[in-house]
């Protein structure tokens, strides 16, 4: 069965045993929709908000209400007991599901994330339509991915432009050309040195495993003139040194900028850099 | 603590045994410490402009759509990332919010701050520890960071009572370990007190930072 279904089935098997469990009547049908779906639709949605109502309905009329554990043991994650995993109970599935895989969204409105073969929810999610009966994916306001009418290249080129008519930044995979530092990297790297002197803990030079020593990847957005417009160090360690790094990074010359399809576009890059673990870390 | 936010990278509802038991709701962190070689979300490594900035009350708000399955199968949410662990406050705010019936489990690291871990004890109830290698030469090869927080934290966890609280992964990363290595970790950790192991094979799927970071090293 595939995994949507697979959810699905299992979902509606978890939503029947609180309602049983609860004497609550489940109304439900079987589902017609033929293809794989995400593993939810308005109507399981509406399913489980029906359920909910009831069960705070039971708890305002003074009734117990049963949940707690109802279907645990169902849904067990697989891990050994102090043994290492055998071989033939390798299941290559859940590597491929472990992990989310995070794609860079467009959409101004909310999920950032485009998650393989999952769901990501909607603000303005609404139960108006329901797949039952209904032979074609059914319509939602869920993002769905892996859409067969869905034109990859149609889709970018209208997503460049409207970047470029926004100002909004590229990442660096989408981009023609690199920005680059006036005399190229080397020269990146010699600036970074004469320019930031927190003292002691940029170290550009020791070997990695001879020091103790932390990563960051220095974000900057580079404007379509070449000028730093904003700089980004995620790893707040140490937020004396943070501040140093940016105050320097946000003092350097003009950059070439970045070019899509021959125009000049705001872009980000990273810049890896290393230093010694602060003391008080 | 009012103020506190954090940049979300994705959220994933309806994971089924995928991050501990039950069905789970995957909240992914964006920013990490570490830049290993096959991470699988590069992008999460920045604070990306364009992920969304919340407060654990509007994380809340978004997850509690699915609190019925989380109470009825023992699941609840998984903080990953991204280094979930670099927020503990959000997460004990998070904690208040949802009250003690949701699990609430880490995935993580811990190459992370032991204040960080000590905040949070209280509320996490399980972590999954992707320890890469307790091999220090082969960790920071991979990651371009050194481990000595992962083992300390390890021992931290192991002081604390937590083994039975965790599942150590144990990922098997080509062109860097062995299965006799992995051997070696899971006997390592046998001796601190720790139970539960997930050996996995690493996707490959190469991370530019990375492989930017190496021409420095290498340098």
């Amino acid at each position: 069965m595939a995994r949507g279904k697979q959810t699905c089935k299992i979902l509606k098997d978890i939503r029947r045993q609180i309602a049983e469990a609860n004497d609550i009547e489940f109304i439900t049908s079987e589902c017609q929709f033929q293809e794989d779906c995400l593993g939810t639709c308005p109507k399981c949605e509406a399913e489980l908000r029906y359920l909910d109502n009831q069960l705070t309905l039971r708890r305002l009329a003074g009734k117990a209400i049963v949940v707690a554990g109802l279907s645990a043991g169902m849904l067990t994650m697989a891990s050994c007991s102090n043994q290492k995993q055998d071989a033939d109970n390798y299941n290559p599935e859940y590597d491929e599901e472990y992990n989310v895989d995070v794609h860079e969204n467009d959409d101004d409105d909310f999920f950032e994330g485009e998650i393989e073969g999952e769901v990501v929810p909607n603000d303005d999610y609404d139960d108006a339509n329901d797949c039952d009966n209904e032979k074609k994916q059914p319509i939602t306001e869920l993002l769905i991915t892996g859409d067969p009418d869905f034109d990859a290249e149609k889709w970018e080129l209208e997503r460049d432009s409207i970047y470029k008519a926004n100002d909004w930044i590229f990442t660096i995979d989408r981009i023609d050309s690199k920005p680059e530092f006036p005399g190229g990297e080397l020269a990146m790297y010699d600036w970074i040195k004469s320019n930031v002197t927190h003292p002691a803990i940029i170290d550009w030079d020791s070997k990695i495993d001879s020091v103790a020593i932390w990563m960051d990847n220095i974000e900057l957005i580079i404007d379509k003139t070449g000028a730093i417009e904003n700089v980004n160090s995620h790893v707040s360690m140490n937020p004396e040194l943070n501040d140093e790094i940016i105050k320097a990074f946000k003092s350097m010359p003009v950059w070439k900028p970045a070019v899509k399809d021959g125009d000049n576009v705001k872009c980000s890059i990273y810049i890896p850099i290393r230093y010694i673990k602060p003391e008080d870390y | 603590m009012n103020n506190i936010s954090a940049k979300i990278a994705a959220i994933s509802r309806h994971r089924l045994a995928i991050d501990g038991d039950g069905v789970t709701t995957l909240v992914v962190f964006a920013g990490c410490p570490l830049c290993c070689r096959y991470c699988l979300n590069p992008l999460t490594l920045s604070p990306n402009p364009k992920f969304k900035n919340l407060t654990p009350q509007q994380l809340y708000e978004k997850v509690s759509i699915d609190s019925l399955y989380f109470v009825a199968t023992g699941g609840g949410v998984t903080f990953g990332g991204g280094e979930p662990c670099l927020h503990p406050d959000f997460i004990d705010e998070f904690r208040k919010l949802c009250g003690p019936q949701w699990q609430i489990r880490v995935e993580t690291s811990l190459n992370i701050p032991s204040d960080n871990l000590a905040k949070l004890l209280d509320n996490v109830d399980q972590f999954i520890i992707d320890i890469k290698d307790t091999d220090s030469d082969i960790y920071s090869d991979y990651t371009h960071t050194d481990n000595k927080l992962v083992m300390s934290n390890l021992r931290l966890l192991a002081d604390e009572k937590f083994c039975d609280k965790c599942i150590i992964r144990l990922p098997l990363i080509p062109g860097y370990n062995t299965d006799a290595n992995r051997q070696s970790s899971h006997e390592k950790l046998n001796i601190l007190g720790f139970k539960n192991y997930d050996y996995f094979n690493y996707k490959i799927k190469e991370n530019p930072l990375w492989h930017e970071a190496n021409k420095l090293v290498k340098s």
